[in-house]
């Protein structure tokens, strides 16, 4: 008895951020869409971050360019999605212990310039103007007053909204179990809950990026990075500003860091929604488990206490560790070597919830192309480092308007 | 606490009933045992030892029976004899090993955090009170049984104003006796399920006659109290509708019930109350047994979330037994059998000889036990509806004031389990970690998208399962080794000697 399997047009594997943002979006060009999560939307990584919109933590060319266009679309993505995302334009401090620190800090900031980034290099006395609470030891820093912070749980909530309302249908714990290339150009995606076929797969799985890919020959490269961050209730008054170490971005960016191998660096994210302070983190590179370790947790509070002693007055609420996907050369985002029934949009490390808007973008235009679209040329439609600017300019009224 | 007093064969968290007994059943084994309370003193709620008056000796005279605390403190008498080390406001925050645990310990210099390491865990952590909102269910004078309790128990504080005592179920009984012996103006008694529960299931009582007489002692008691001239007042079939009053607690509005929880209509009154303690049943106190990576499934009206287990206690986590109303509601005897199971299959499962019958004996009356607490658990159903009528303007999650509306606007099919809600909601994410608001956004969830809470599962718990000061943990960090790039969070464990000072 052959019952006629479902069919849609574009089935999203993952539904974490960016497997929301794809639905979002490609359900925006008229695509019907189904997006499959084996377990809960947003429950992997994109639940287990600080909902860090940044810029000054990219390094130069692609993954900035993409930082660039990004933050420029979640300055209207509230409007866009009709939903309080909780985002907040409050900058980004890094601070630097060390002349060695510093220098990185000045060349990464020199390169985020030339890309049309307002990053200031900082003395240490303003560093500690910027951020009262800094205390202890540093040698200055660079500050980029146009970083922004979200509430990522929102976000992924308010994409997958969107994109139900587009018409996009959601389904959690259904599992996909393989791929087979059918007859007429048609993929079939079997599931727990059997087979539906579609014209395209977007494996926006993760963490499970290599193991989609696998279904259909592929290999992709996908490295777990566990990160933990501390939940502090904010009491009294709390410096605005997000603030983080070079030794984050050296973690971040660097191959190993060897002071501490766990990758533990501070960075101190107040989130005025909630009354509280996040408190990271770790970087902890090839571990895939989310259970969270005492020690590391300890390690990154008395770090953080050691530059910013008065945290020590606060409670900790509770801990948690998510695990970053992350990709060697940046995300893996197009066709990826594959034809045009498959796209990639996965290995987005710690900046998946900063890239979620433009990857969906970039895939819903891929998707409307009938020819591959490079990611490069894709960026040239959107607006780039002079976009900043004019965010800048405004940052600087509102600031003339408060004062 | 002596450095050594922190190692152990067997660790015990809750020194409760069941905690107790599970101790003094692995001691008797040979085990060496350490007990963890994060209360002032051993006994649990049943067992609550006044505080400042543990060295009373003697009973109260002109009283034939012993009451709970006098009986609470024969058994840890019994306890400290056998050589088992208890340690009170000992709360236990996160886990550092394979039976290792992080505990917040308070001494006469200070706080610190300390390690507890044995070759099995035994978990007696008890439950806590199922609130269910209602409108008014914050203003200040609304409490809950246990909450109420413990006040009259521990500090022998004396309430005044006249008391309302709601909700359902047998541990209503206890409260009120409590609280009449405290000396409160306790008023009524409203108690949502209905007697005739009691003759449909009449012939399955039999053999239990001991549970029933203590249920029929507390009966008698109250009768003694309205004939010498007590004015309460014990409703059946009737439950708290609202809370009202300028600033704090003044009135109640009650009224009868369907059999399915809703008020029938015209039958509200209004009563004058100072304090009002409202409670249906109880919620496993799972966040401990989460860290130890125990399963947890649902057992409808008798705790909701609890940890699974097999007939000897053990919950499939190695190492790892459970005992007591965390592993499913079931009162005082069945935590006590309970406990003296899982001490004894702990003690066995770690090498220490126990002699068999004694197994198989304490696995019969535990069944025995088990069987009474399932009809207790049907005579005090919580009905569903209790939920369906939280009003959308009700603050569900008084930590971080998240409404009833708000869950429930923010549920959707694809949201498919607590902790997703939790996420889009923040309801859960204050200091209580959900222990309050958890039941109920799992079940306002399970309402919205048709499905059972089994489905929905626990809400995420995450360490420190308690508040800790930020001082304390940096401290630990910094008396730690760097921690190296091996160390995963699985074996995120340090060295026997790191713990102390």
């Amino acid at each position: 008895m052959a019952s006629e399997a479902e069919h849609f047009d574009v089935i999203v594997v993952g539904g974490g951020v960016i497997g929301c943002s794809v639905a979002f979006y490609a359900a925006g060009i008229g695509a019907r869409v189904l997006v499959l999560e084996k377990a809960a939307f947003g429950g992997g990584a994109s639940s287990a971050n600080p909902g860090s919109v940044a810029l000054s933590s990219k390094q130069p060319g692609r993954s900035l360019d993409l930082a660039i266009a990004s933050r420029i679309l979640y300055e209207t993505l509230q409007a866009e999605l009709d939903a309080d995302l909780e985002f907040a334009v409050e900058g980004n401090l890094t601070i630097a212990e060390t002349p060695e620190e510093l220098a990185f800090v000045e060349d990464l900031s020199n390169g985020q310039r030339l890309a049309g980034v307002p990053v200031r290099s900082l003395s240490a006395d303003e560093c500690r103007a910027l951020n009262p609470l800094l205390e202890g030891p540093i040698v200055g820093g660079a500050h980029c007053p146009i970083d922004a912070h979200t509430n990522p749980f929102l976000v992924t909530a308010a994409f997958a909204r969107g994109a139900v309302k587009r018409g996009a249908q959601l389904r959690p714990r259904v599992e996909v179990l393989g791929i087979d290339q059918g007859e007429a150009g048609k993929l079939t995606v079997r599931t727990v809950n059997g087979p539906i076929t579609c014209d395209h797969v977007v494996n926006a799985a993760g963490l499970a990026a290599p193991r989609i890919g696998a279904m259909l020959g592929l290999d992709h490269d996908v490295i777990p990075r566990a990160g933990h961050v501390a939940v502090l209730e904010a009491a009294g008054p709390c410096a605005r500003v997000k603030t983080a170490s070079a030794s984050q971005l050296l973690a971040k960016h660097g191959p190993e860091n060897p002071a501490s191998r766990a990758g533990i660096s501070l960075s101190y994210n107040y989130k005025p929604a909630s009354g509280t302070i996040l408190l990271g983190g770790s970087n902890q590179k090839g571990i895939a488990s989310r259970e969270v370790s005492l020690d590391i947790m300890a390690g990154i509070i008395a770090g953080a206490c050691r530059l910013m002693p008065r945290l020590e007055d606060l409670t900790i609420l509770r801990a948690w560790a998510g695990v970053r996907p992350y990709a060697p050369g940046g995300p893996i985002l197009g066709r990826a070597g594959a034809d045009e029934r498959y796209l990639a949009a996965f290995g987005h490390g710690g900046d998946g919830m900063a890239l979620a808007p433009v990857t969906g973008r970039y895939v819903a235009e891929q998707l409307r192309s009938s020819r591959e679209l490079s990611l490069e040329e894709f960026l040239a439609t959107m607006p780039g480092g002079g976009g900043l600017a004019a965010l800048a300019v405004e940052m600087n009224e509102h600031a003339a308007g408060d004062a | 606490m002596r450095q050594a007093d922190r190692k152990a064969d067997i660790l015990v968290i809750g020194a409760g009933p069941a905690g107790l007994n599970a101790a003094l059943a692995a001691a008797s084994a040979g085990a060496s045992v350490l007990v963890l309370d994060e209360n002032a003193s051993a006994g649990g709620q049943y067992f609550r030892q006044p505080i400042g008056l543990e060295d009373k000796s003697g009973g109260e005279p002109g009283r034939g029976a012993q009451t709970s605390a006098e009986k609470g403190r024969d058994l840890i008498a019994r306890a400290k004899a056998a050589g088992i080390r208890i340690a009170a406001h000992s709360t236990v925050i996160a886990r550092t090993g394979e039976h290792a645990l992080a505990f917040v310990e308070s001494g006469a210099d200070g706080e610190s955090i300390v390690e507890a390491r044995a070759a099995a865990i035994i978990l007696a952590t008890g439950a806590h009170d199922r609130a269910i909102a209602f409108p008014g269910w914050d203003l200040p004078g609304v409490l809950t049984p246990g909450g109420v309790q413990t006040l009259v128990k521990s500090s022998g504080a004396r309430l005044k104003g006249p008391v309302i005592l709601a909700g359902s179920g047998p541990f209503l009984m206890p409260v009120a006796r409590s609280l009449l012996e405290a000396g409160t103006n306790l008023t009524a008694v409203h108690e949502l399920a209905r007697p005739s529960r009691w003759l449909a299931r009449a012939g399955r009582m039999v053999g239990h006659g001991e549970r029933l007489a203590e249920l029929a002692g507390y009966a008698a008691y109250f009768v003694r109290q309205r004939l010498s001239g007590a004015r309460l007042d014990w409703r059946f079939g009737s439950r708290v509708v609202r809370a009202e009053g300028e600033g704090r607690l003044e009135r109640v509005v009650v009224a009868r019930c369907d059999a399915h929880g809703s008020p029938q209509p015209g039958t509200e009154s209004v009563r004058e109350a100072a304090f009002l303690a409202v409670g249906y049943g109880f919620v496993a106190s799972v966040q401990s047994a989460a860290l130890l990576g125990c399963r947890l499934l649902h057992r409808e009206n008798a705790g909701g979330f609890v940890v699974a287990h097999d007939e000897d206690m053990f919950t499939g986590t190695p190492g790892v037994f459970a005992a007591g109303e965390v592993a499913g509601i079931g009162g005082i005897a069945c935590a006590a059998i309970e406990g003296r199971l899982a001490g004894l299959c702990a003690a066995r499962s770690i090498g220490f000889a126990v002699d068999e019958r004694a197994i198989v004996a304490a696995r019969k009356e535990r069944r025995k036990r088990r069987a009474f607490a399932a009809l207790v658990a049907e005579l005090y159903p919580v009905p569903r509806s209790l939920y369906d009528a939280i009003p959308d303007d009700v603050v569900v999650c008084r930590c971080e004031e998240v409404s009833a509306g708000a869950i429930r606007a923010a549920c959707a099919p694809w949201i498919g389990d607590a902790s997703s809600l939790k996420a889009a909601t923040r309801c859960g994410m204050g200091r209580c970690q959900g222990r309050f608001c958890g039941h109920q956004l799992q079940e306002i969830l399970a309402r919205e998208n048709g499905v059972p809470v089994e489905d929905i599962g626990p809400m995420s718990m995450r360490p420190p399962i308690k508040p800790v000061a930020a001082r304390l943990l940096a401290a630990w960090g910094e008396r730690r080794e760097p921690v190296g790039a091996a160390s995963s969070a699985a074996q995120g464990v340090g060295g026997p000697d790191s713990a102390g000072p």
